[in-house]
C-alpha cells in the first residue's frame, strides 16, 4: 500500500465533500418536498415582481410545492442576490434576477457582495423585456431619425430614466447615434410620467412593463424598443436596430440561479420546469401584456449570454461617467 | 354612462353576493392589520396578491381595495390607545389621540375619528365619481418646481408640529432632514451615509423608523412606570364614544379641513395619506385659536389628520384608475393585480371596464360601511386592549412591530433598525425632544431635495423655475407669508417693526434676484432658528406643566 502525496490530500477533501454529498443526496430523493422559496430583488406590485410571480406560480403547479415569493427589495436588488448566494445550495432558495445585477452589479459598485460568476449556477434564462425609447404623444417627432436630428439641433436635452438598464440604455443611445442629452433621475416611472407627457424630458428610455399600458392608451409614444428583436407587446414600433441605431441590442433578462454548490439533479429539474413553463400557450400571452418576450434558453445559453454581456456593461459604466459606490 | 348610471351599474355588481363577500372579506382583513402594529397595508397586500390570480378581476380588485382603506380605520386605534402609530399616516395622531386617552376621553377620540373617516372616506369617493378626470389633469399640473415648493411649506409649516420647546422641535425636524438623506442619491447615483452597508442604500425605513421612535421608545418609558394595568383610562363605554355637542363643534371644521387638505394631497402623484396627515395636522395647529393645546389632548389634533388620511386614501385611486398612474406602493400593487388580469388602468378604463371602475367605486361606499357597522361595537373592544396587564400587552405589541417590520421588506435589518431607533427615540424622551418632527423631516425631506434637484436640472440650472409656475409660486408666498406672520406676531414689541422691515426687505432681495430659493430656505431656517431661541423665555413657563405631565 502505497500513501501518495495526492491520496493525502485527497482526505481532508473528502471529509469536506462528504457532508455536502449526503445532503446532496438526501436533497435529491423526493425533491422537492417542502415549500421552494424564490427570491427577488424587487418589491412587490412592480414590473419585475408581476413577472417573478407568473412563474413562481407556474412553479408551483409542476412541482406541487408551495413557492413563496420572498420580495427582498434594496441596493437595486443586491440584497437579494446577496441572501441566495448565502442560502443553503438545496434547490429550495432560488433567484430570480435580471442582468442589470449579475452583469452589471460588480461595476457599478466598488463591493459587491457576491461574484456572479463564481457564487451562482444558471438553471435557465427565461423572459426578455422591451425597454422602450418614448416621447410625448403630442410631439411631432415619430422616428428615431427625426429625434436624432432634433437633439443635435437643440444641443441642451434632457432624458429622464428610472433604473441602471433605462440609464445605460440611453447612454448607449448617446453614444450610438452621437445626440447630446442630460440624464435626470426618477424613482418611478409614474412620477416622470407628467414630465415625459408635456415635453418636459425631450426623451425616455422606459420599462416595457410600465409602458405597454401607456403607449396602448395613447398616453405615451414609443419610437423604438431596445431588444434586437420586435417585441410583441409593441408590434407596430422598430428596434433601435431597424430604425437606424446600428449594433443597438440592450434589454433587460430575466434569468433562474440556484446557488453554486446545488446539486446537478436538482437544477436539472428546475430547468426541466422551467422550460415547460416557457412552452406553455398562455405565457408568450402573458409575457406579452408585461411587455416582454419568452427567452427560452439552457443554462450554458444563460451562461454565454451573462458572460458576453459583461464587457458591454462595463464600457457603458464608464462611458456613462458613473463612479462605482 | 354618466356620474349616477355608472354608480347605479356599479352597485349591482358590488352587492353580487361573490364580490359582497370578497369585499367584506378586504375590509376585515385591512381592519385587522390596521390594529396590528406593523403590520402595514403593503405587505398585507403583497401575501394576499398571488390569492387573487383564480378570482374574478372584479373579486381580486374589491378585496386588495378594501384592504387598502379597512386598514385605516384600524390604524387609528392603536395611535389613540396606545401611543403606538400602527402606520406612518396615523402617526400625528398619537400627538393629541394619546393625551385623550390618558384624560379618560379615548372612547371619544375614537368616535371622532370613525366620523371623520366615514366623511373623509365619503368626500373622497364622491370627488372619484365625479371630478376624477379634473383631478387627474391638476394632478399633472404638478411638476418637480410644485411638488418642491409644496414640501418646503410643509416643512415649515410642521416644523411647530411638536409640543414643548420650539428649538428643540426644530432640532428635530432638521434631524429627520438628516436621516433622510442617508442612501442612494437619485441623481447620482452616489451612496450617502450607508457606512458600506448595502441594507441602507434604499436609505432607512419608514415602518422601521416610525415604529422604533415612537412604538419601541414609548414602551421603554412605559416599562418602568410599574402600574400592572392601565385601568385608569380604560374604563369606556359605548355612550363614551358619543361626543358631546361641545366636542361636535370642536370636530366639525377641523373634519372638513382635514378632507380638503387629503383630497388636494391625493391629487398630487407621490404624495400618499402619510404627507396628508402630517400636513392637515400642521395646519390645524397654525389655524387654530388655541395652539398651545395641541399636544395636550385637542379634540382637533385628532379629527383633522385622521380625516385627512381618509380622504387622501380614497382619492389616491383617481389617479391610478384614471391615468394607470399609482400615487404610492400600494397603489402600484393594485395596479399590478389589475395587469395580472390582462386590465390595463388608464383613461379608457372608464369605458373599457365599467364593471371593474363602477364596481369599485360602489364597493367603496359598500366597504366603509361595514367598516363602520364592523367597527362601532368594536371600539368597546379595542379599549378593552388597554386593560390587559403590561407585562402581556408589551411583549405581544413588540413581537407584532418585528413581524411587522420585517414582513416590509422582508429584512432582519430593518428590525435591527427599529431596535436602533427604539432605543435613541427613548433617550430622546428623556431629554424631552419630542419625536413626531423627526418623520416630517424625514418624509418631506428627500422629497423637497429630489424634486430641488430635478427641478434645476430640468430647467438648466435657472432658479426662475420656481417663481416662473404660478402653482409653484403661491406656494412660496405662502412660506414667506407663514415666516413674516410668525415674525410680525412674535416681534410684536420695541425692534419688531424693525427687524420686520428688514426681513422683509431681505425676502424681497431674495425675490428680485432671481429668488435663489436655497438661499430662501437657509434665511427661513435661520429665521425660525432665532425665533424658537427668543420665542424660549416667554414660553417657558406655560410649556413646563404640560411637559412635567407628559413625563411622568
Amino acid at each position: 500500500m502505497s500513501i501518495t502525496r495526492r491520496g493525502v490530500l485527497a482526505i481532508p477533501a473528502a471529509c469536506l465533500g462528504a457532508p455536502g454529498l449526503v445532503r446532496g443526496a438526501l436533497a435529491q430523493t423526493g425533491y422537492p418536498d417542502r415549500p421552494i422559496h424564490v427570491s427577488i430583488g424587487f418589491s412587490a406590485g412592480s414590473g419585475a415582481d408581476i413577472l417573478s410571480r407568473y412563474f413562481a406560480h407556474k412553479l408551483e403547479e409542476l412541482s406541487k410545492q408551495p413557492v413563496i415569493m420572498e420580495n427582498k427589495p434594496g441596493a437595486t436588488g443586491n440584497i437579494a442576490v446577496r441572501y441566495v448566494a448565502r442560502s443553503e445550495p438545496d434547490g429550495y432558495n432560488i433567484l430570480f434576477v435580471a442582468n442589470s445585477n449579475m452583469a452589471g452589479s460588480r461595476y457599478l459598485f466598488k463591493e459587491v457582495p457576491f461574484d456572479s460568476l463564481n457564487d451562482f449556477k444558471p438553471v435557465a434564462s427565461f423572459a426578455q423585456i422591451a425597454f422602450v425609447l418614448t416621447v410625448s404623444p403630442n410631439s411631432p417627432i415619430n422616428s428615431i431619425p427625426e429625434l436624432v436630428a432634433k437633439l443635435k439641433a437643440k444641443k441642451d436635452n434632457i432624458a429622464g430614466y428610472t433604473n441602471q438598464t433605462a440609464q445605460l440604455s440611453t447612454e448607449l443611445f448617446k453614444q450610438l447615434t452621437g445626440a447630446p442629452a442630460r440624464a435626470v433621475g426618477y424613482k418611478t416611472a409614474a412620477d416622470a410620467m407628467k414630465d415625459i407627457t408635456d415635453g418636459t424630458l425631450d426623451f425616455m428610455v422606459l420599462d416595457g412593463t410600465f409602458a405597454a399600458g401607456q403607449v396602448r392608451q395613447g398616453q405615451l409614444k414609443a419610437l423604438a424598443v431596445t431588444t434586437a428583436k420586435r417585441s410583441p407587446s409593441f408590434p407596430d414600433t422598430p428596434t433601435l436596430q431597424e430604425a437606424g441605431v446600428a449594433g443597438f441590442e440592450f434589454a433587460p433578462w430575466w434569468c433562474v440561479y440556484v446557488p453554486v454548490k446545488t446539486p446537478q439533479p436538482i437544477i436539472d429539474k428546475l430547468e426541466g420546469w422551467m422550460h415547460e413553463i416557457a412552452r406553455m400557450p398562455e405565457t408568450p400571452k402573458f409575457l406579452e401584456s408585461v411587455g416582454s418576450i419568452v427567452n427560452d434558453d439552457t443554462p450554458a445559453e444563460a451562461d454565454a449570454r451573462l458572460r458576453a454581456e459583461l464587457p458591454k456593461w462595463e464600457a457603458l459604466v464608464k462611458a456613462a461617467g458613473i463612479e462605482p459606490q | 354612462m354618466n356620474g349616477f348610471e355608472g354608480l347605479m351599474h356599479g352597485f349591482s355588481i358590488a352587492l353580487e353576493p361573490h364580490n359582497l363577500l370578497w369585499c367584506f372579506v378586504g375590509v376585515t382583513i385591512g381592519n385587522l392589520v390596521g390594529v396590528l402594529p406593523g403590520m402595514g397595508v403593503l405587505s398585507a397586500v403583497s401575501i394576499l396578491l398571488p390569492l387573487t390570480f383564480g378570482m374574478k378581476p372584479v373579486a381580486a380588485i374589491l378585496m386588495l381595495s378594501g384592504i387598502f382603506y379597512g386598514a385605516q380605520y384600524g390604524g387609528a386605534i392603536c395611535s389613540i390607545l396606545l401611543n403606538l402609530p400602527c402606520h406612518p399616516p396615523h402617526a400625528v395622531t398619537c400627538l393629541d389621540g394619546f393625551p385623550l386617552t390618558k384624560q379618560g376621553k379615548g372612547g371619544v377620540a375614537l368616535g371622532i375619528t370613525m366620523m371623520g373617516s366615514a366623511f373623509g372616506a365619503a368626500f373622497g369617493i364622491l370627488q372619484m365619481i365625479f371630478f376624477a378626470p379634473y383631478i387627474a389633469k391638476v394632478a399633472f399640473s404638478f411638476g418637480a418646481p410644485e411638488i418642491c415648493s409644496l414640501m418646503l411649506l410643509g416643512l415649515l409649516a410642521g416644523s411647530t408640529l411638536a409640543k414643548g420647546s420650539p428649538l428643540k422641535g426644530v432640532a428635530m425636524t432638521i434631524l429627520g432632514l438628516m436621516l433622510g438623506l442617508v442612501g442612494t442619491d437619485i441623481n447620482t447615483g452616489v451612496e450617502r451615509f450607508t457606512f458600506g452597508m448595502i441594507d441602507l442604500s434604499d436609505g432607512v425605513a419608514l415602518v422601521a423608523l416610525s415604529l422604533g421612535l415612537f412604538g419601541i421608545a414609548e414602551f421603554l418609558k412605559s416599562v418602568n412606570n410599574t402600574a400592572p394595568v392601565n385601568m385608569a383610562y380604560a374604563n369606556v363605554r359605548m355612550k363614551d364614544m358619543r361626543p358631546s355637542k361641545a366636542e361636535m363643534k370642536e370636530a366639525a371644521f377641523p373634519i372638513l379641513r382635514g378632507t380638503i387638505i387629503g383630497s388636494l394631497c391625493s391629487c398630487i402623484p407621490g404624495t400618499g395619506p402619510t404627507i396628508a396627515s402630517f400636513v392637515a395636522y400642521a395646519a390645524e395647529k397654525k389655524i387654530s385659536k388655541h395652539p398651545e393645546k395641541f399636544g395636550h389632548g385637542a379634540i382637533a389634533g385628532v379629527a383633522a389628520p385622521e380625516t385627512s388620511t381618509h380622504s387622501s386614501v380614497q382619492g389616491d385611486f383617481i389617479p391610478t384608475m384614471s391615468l394607470g398612474i399609482p400615487g404610492d406602493a400600494v397603489m402600484a400593487l393594485l395596479l399590478g393585480a389589475l395587469i395580472i388580469h390582462g386590465i390595463t388602468p388608464g383613461p379608457r378604463l372608464i369605458i373599457e371596464h365599467p364593471d371593474i371602475f363602477w364596481g369599485l367605486i360602489a364597493s367603496f361606499w359598500v366597504g366603509n360601511l361595514i367598516l363602520i357597522i364592523l367597527n362601532v361595537p368594536l371600539i368597546g373592544l379595542w379599549v378593552k386592549m388597554l386593560m390587559v396587564p403590561y407585562k402581556f400587552l408589551f411583549p405581544s405589541a413588540l413581537f407584532f412591530i418585528c413581524i411587522g417590520v420585517f414582513a416590509d421588506k422582508n429584512s432582519l435589518y430593518d428590525v435591527g433598525v427599529t431596535l436602533f431607533f427604539g432605543i435613541f427615540g427613548y433617550l430622546l424622551l428623556m431629554l424631552k425632544f419630542e419625536p413626531a418632527p423627526i418623520l416630517l423631516g424625514f418624509v418631506l425631506g428627500p422629497r423637497f431635495e429630489e424634486n430641488f434637484r430635478r427641478a434645476l436640472i430640468i430647467s438648466r440650472g435657472d432658479m426662475n423655475t420656481f417663481v416662473d409656475r404660478w402653482i409653484s409660486a403661491t406656494f412660496l408666498s405662502f412660506c414667506v407669508i407663514l415666516v413674516g406672520g410668525q415674525l410680525f406676531v412674535r416681534l410684536r414689541k420695541k425692534w419688531a417693526a424693525a427687524s420686520y422691515v428688514v426681513g422683509a426687505i431681505t425676502l424681497a432681495l431674495v425675490a428680485y434676484l432671481n429668488m435663489y430659493v436655497f438661499g430662501l430656505c437657509l434665511i427661513v431656517i435661520a429665521v425660525q432658528f432665532a425665533l424658537s431661541l427668543r420665542a424660549k423665555k416667554p414660553l417657558a413657563t406655560s410649556e413646563a406643566q404640560p411637559a412635567r405631565v407628559a413625563g411622568e
